[in-house]
């Protein structure tokens, strides 16, 4: 990665969205640093998913500014966000459940073959194996069969790491983890949460959303706290101490950014 | 996913290597369906000698060349998640308009190209209101199997009237062998040939299961979802419009009120092959031994001098068990 760990990637600068009489997201500021876990937390309906489906390019704002690498963006839908190397893994995993873990990898990026047979779209299945093979390996993540097995007969861990490999492959920018570790065991989740670390270390910025207070305290660098569409905290993992995170979440103590 | 003190992920080439993974999975059901198809050609041959003749053999295959023809790409139909019942209606139409180029002069070959373009005319009418529009295809099929079949009728001055086409290109394709084995078993093969290898080899296949197994998360990814939906419908609507070229070579004629409910027979044998309703799952290769027991079982009726309805009979009870054997596929799937 040739741009340093630190640097602001992707930035949210008074972001709002209303749903007639709701308000989503009250005007919301956020910074995403390369090579940063970042947590957002908060209590159901603070405006977590909003945040992050209006930066993922799902759901357009109403006022407010998206700041891609210094640059004010216009996301008009998933597609652009991925085109600048920001990526989403969903909670409901967005697999294809009939097929195998190479075909999901690629899902809409299938590598096919070159020259004079280029139009018909032949799958260069090798090639994708072999990288897919390189890219598991580097992230930690293992599965017990690239090729043959449908996603849906794995373990909800192995589903998850395959929705994560897939995004990792190629977030070059920022990773969105939605509850990656929501319906997985205690093992399963230990590894969801190295390979979020791994993909931080290797120049992502990675935003983990979560209600799992130990996960945020043992693989975030950083926090952010959500509430009735508002940011009310913005903190490093040093300043943080989990009752008070819990307070902050609850609304019994105001944050300094609120 | 484990933790990562294992050495890094193989390909999956234990048990089978290369043959397997060009196959692919050989399912239970494609099992049992190859051992029905034997049982009843044990039981067929021991009722009648003829069973056994190779010419009945080139009987059985020519009579299932029309339907199976549209069953290879029904199979793409269905894995994708969508449904054609237009099926018939486009087989004439296809099949008028070439008849009426034939008619106006034009060679064989130009026939046949209209045909196919007014083919994927019709398909491209079905994937655009299915997919550009959002109707379910179940209602879309039937309306356009409506409207395309009374565009037919008027066109050929009314439904009771037919042609007789006797281009000797058209008829050879119907009706002419090649080492023994008749034309349209190898227009058969070779459509069961391209649809295996669009499934198997192709982006587009490998998106089509996509779509049919999750949508929305095909949507995600960034497959181009509606462009992959209507090519699948006018590659349905292309098997209908060769199956119509086939159908006039072999009877003669081109005839408006022919194939009617024939999207049954195909539904029957695919789904017979183990492809889903609710697509994301099938093989063209289940389709293909759907097609043959359903052609076996018909032959046999035929031969045992059996009354004509009793094939209706046969097909529709065959579509029932197989719809019920996909629904208890499902159902055992979700529950596991």
């Amino acid at each position: 990665m040739s741009t340093a760990a630190g640097e602001v990637v992707l930035e949210a600068r008074g972001l709002r969205k209303h749903y007639g009489p709701v308000v989503a997201a009250a005007g919301m500021d956020l910074e995403i640093r390369r090579g940063e876990v970042m947590a957002l937390v908060g209590d159901n309906g603070a405006g977590k998913s909003t945040l992050v489906k209006m930066l993922s390019g799902a759901i357009r704002p109403d006022a407010g500014e998206i700041v891609h690498r210094g640059r004010a963006i216009q996301l008009h839908g998933p597609h652009d966000a991925r085109e600048r190397g920001i990526e989403t893994t969903y909670q409901d995993l967005a697999l294809a459940p009939n097929r195998d873990v190479i075909a999901n990898l690629y899902l809409g990026r299938e590598i096919v073959r070159g020259g004079l047979l280029k139009p018909l779209g032949i799958l260069d299945r090798r090639e994708m194996t072999r990288r897919a093979t390189d890219q598991l390996s580097r992230l930690g993540v293992r599965l017990p069969a690239l090729t043959g097995t449908p996603v849906g007969r794995m373990s909800g861990g192995q589903q998850q790491g395959v929705a994560v490999a897939r995004a990792a492959s190629w977030a070059t920018d920022v990773l969105f983890m939605d509850e990656p570790t929501a319906a997985l065991g205690v093992r399963q989740s230990e590894a969801v949460l190295q390979v979020a670390r791994r993909i931080a270390q290797s120049g992502v910025g990675v935003v983990l959303i979560t209600h799992i207070m130990p996960h945020v305290m043992e693989v975030a660098d950083r926090v952010v706290v959500l509430r009735h569409g508002r940011k009310v905290a913005d903190m490093t993992a040093a300043e943080l101490r989990q009752d008070r995170l819990i307070a902050l979440m609850a609304g019994y103590e105001e944050g300094e950014a609120a | 996913m484990e933790a990562s003190t294992y050495p890094g992920n193989a390909p999956d080439t234990r048990d089978g290597g290369r043959v397997r993974a060009l196959l692919g999975r050989v399912a239970p059901e494609q099992l049992g369906l190859s051992g029905m198809l034997v049982v009843a050609c044990v039981i067929i041959s021991m009722q009648s000698p003829y069973f056994l003749q190779g010419e009945n053999f080139a009987n059985i295959g020519t009579a299932v060349a029309v339907s199976g023809v549209m069953a290879a790409f029904t199979t793409i139909v269905l894995i994708g998640g969508g449904l054609d019942l237009s099926l018939g209606a486009v087989l004439v139409l296809a099949g008028w308009a070439m008849a009426t180029a034939l008619d106006a002069g034009y060679t064989a070959g130009a026939a046949i190209a209209f045909a196919l373009v007014v083919g994927a005319g019709c398909g491209l009418v079905n994937g655009l209101l299915i997919v550009g529009v959002g109707i379910n295809p179940f209602i879309v099929t039937i309306g356009t199997q409506f409207a395309f079949r009374g565009i037919t009728y008027a066109w050929s001055g009314g439904g009771a009237k037919s042609t007789p086409v006797d281009d000797p290109t058209i008829v050879a394709l119907g009706s002419d062998r090649l080492l023994g084995i008749p034309l349209p078993v190898y227009v058969l093969a070779g459509m069961f040939l391209l649809a295996f290898c669009l499934l198997r080899f192709t982006r587009f296949g490998s998106n089509v299961y996509a779509i049919g197994g999750n949508l929305a998360a095909a949507r995600l990814a960034g497959v181009r979802v509606d462009r992959t939906r209507i090519l699948v419908y006018v590659l349905s609507a292309l098997s209908a419009a060769v199956a119509g070229v086939l159908l006039i070579g072999i009877s003669g004629a081109a005839i408006p009120i022919a194939g009617q409910g024939i999207e049954l027979t195909v539904l029957a044998a695919v789904i017979l092959g183990g492809t889903a309703l609710m697509g994301g799952r099938g093989t063209v290769v289940g389709t293909l031994l759907g097609v043959l027991l359903l052609g076996v079982i018909n032959n046999g009726l035929t031969l045992l001098s059996a009354p004509s309805y009793w094939q209706m009979i046969v097909q529709g009870t065959a579509l029932l068990i197989a719809v019920v054997f996909d629904e208890v596929r499902r159902k055992r799937k979700e529950t596991r």
